[in-house]
């Protein structure tokens, strides 16, 4: 085993020789070796871009998707049974009284007072 | 089954026999009245518009109310005889308190066979089909005194209709207090 005789040297003495070290100077390379100068397109850096959101948020945007989904079919469910009640609906009867046609819809006119006719 | 009353039947003898008077022709004819315990009155007529001869427009065809207790509310029922059909709408009234306002309400027909021919004794109207409209209108709101015009059938061209028309009386109940 190497015996290699060593000063010692108490703290305040190693401060103050790392106060006069002079780190050696970074070369070139070093800054495009930590950093790379890539030329990424801007839709690849967009498709791997991430966000993070806490879980609890996650699923409860998960959940509110679900049910907007959910509401959003049985609404368009729902007015396409309108649409057909209504298609129905809009069809008068067909047997005529003497005739006359009974109306598809009664359809209130109000008469004020003051206006009908004698 | 449950007993009904008609007050009052407008049946095309009786319209036969005003077409015949002298100045009715084209006229309305007042068929009858009804008269609701919370005191308010509608007074129905049938008209056509414009005018025509009257036997050809309603022969065979009726207009009937019928009402059963607590005569809250009253059944108009068309029939046509011939072609062995009918339809109609329910009416029923609500004052607005403190107001002059009265809130009429137009429904579908309640009425069955069974009952309109409970009522009706010798016409027979089993088998009569039973038109179900479409659709009926919203409750409206009309003043003490207005009229409330409802077109019942339409000629296929549209140029001539039968209309009923249900005049709103309200007679509130005497407070002794005024």
């Amino acid at each position: 085993m190497e015996n290699r005789e060593r000063p010692d040297l108490t703290d305040p003495e190693l401060d103050a020789l790392l106060h006069t070290w002079k780190t050696p100077i970074a070369p070139p390379r070093l800054r495009s070796a930590v950093f790379p100068k890539q030329s990424v397109a801007w839709y690849r850096r967009w498709w791997a871009a991430s966000v993070r959101i806490p879980l609890p948020v996650a699923a409860v945007v998960c959940a509110l998707l679900l049910i907007a989904g959910w509401q959003w079919g049985t609404r368009k469910e729902r007015a396409r049974a309108e649409s057909v009640l209504n298609s129905l609906a809009s069809a008068p009867p067909s047997v005529t009284f003497q005739g006359f046609l009974p109306v598809a819809e009664l359809r209130p006119r109000i008469i004020r007072s003051h206006h009908a006719r004698n | 089954m449950r007993v009904i009353k008609v007050t009052g039947i407008f049946a095309i003898a009786v319209l036969c026999a005003a077409a015949e008077k002298p100045g009715l022709q084209g006229a309305k004819f007042v068929s009858h009245s009804m008269g609701f315990p919370n005191g308010v009155s509608i007074k129905a007529t049938v008209a056509v518009e414009p005018p025509a001869p009257l036997k050809s427009v309603f022969e065979n065809m009726s207009f009937a109310i019928y009402v059963n207790a607590p005569y809250e509310t009253y059944h108009r029922v068309i029939e046509d005889s011939s072609r062995r059909a009918y339809f109609g709408y329910d009416i029923s009234t609500e004052p607005i308190p403190n107001t002059d306002r009265i809130r009429v309400t137009i429904a579908p027909l309640s009425m069955t066979v069974d009952e309109l021919e409970a009522d009706q004794g010798a016409q027979k109207v089993s088998g009569f089909r039973f038109l179900v409209l479409p659709r009926y209108p919203a409750p409206v709101i009309v003043e003490n005194g207005d009229t409330i015009a409802l077109d019942l059938l339409v000629s296929p061209d549209g140029k001539q209709k039968i209309v009923d028309y249900l005049e709103i009386s309200y007679k509130p109940a005497t407070n002794p207090k005024h």
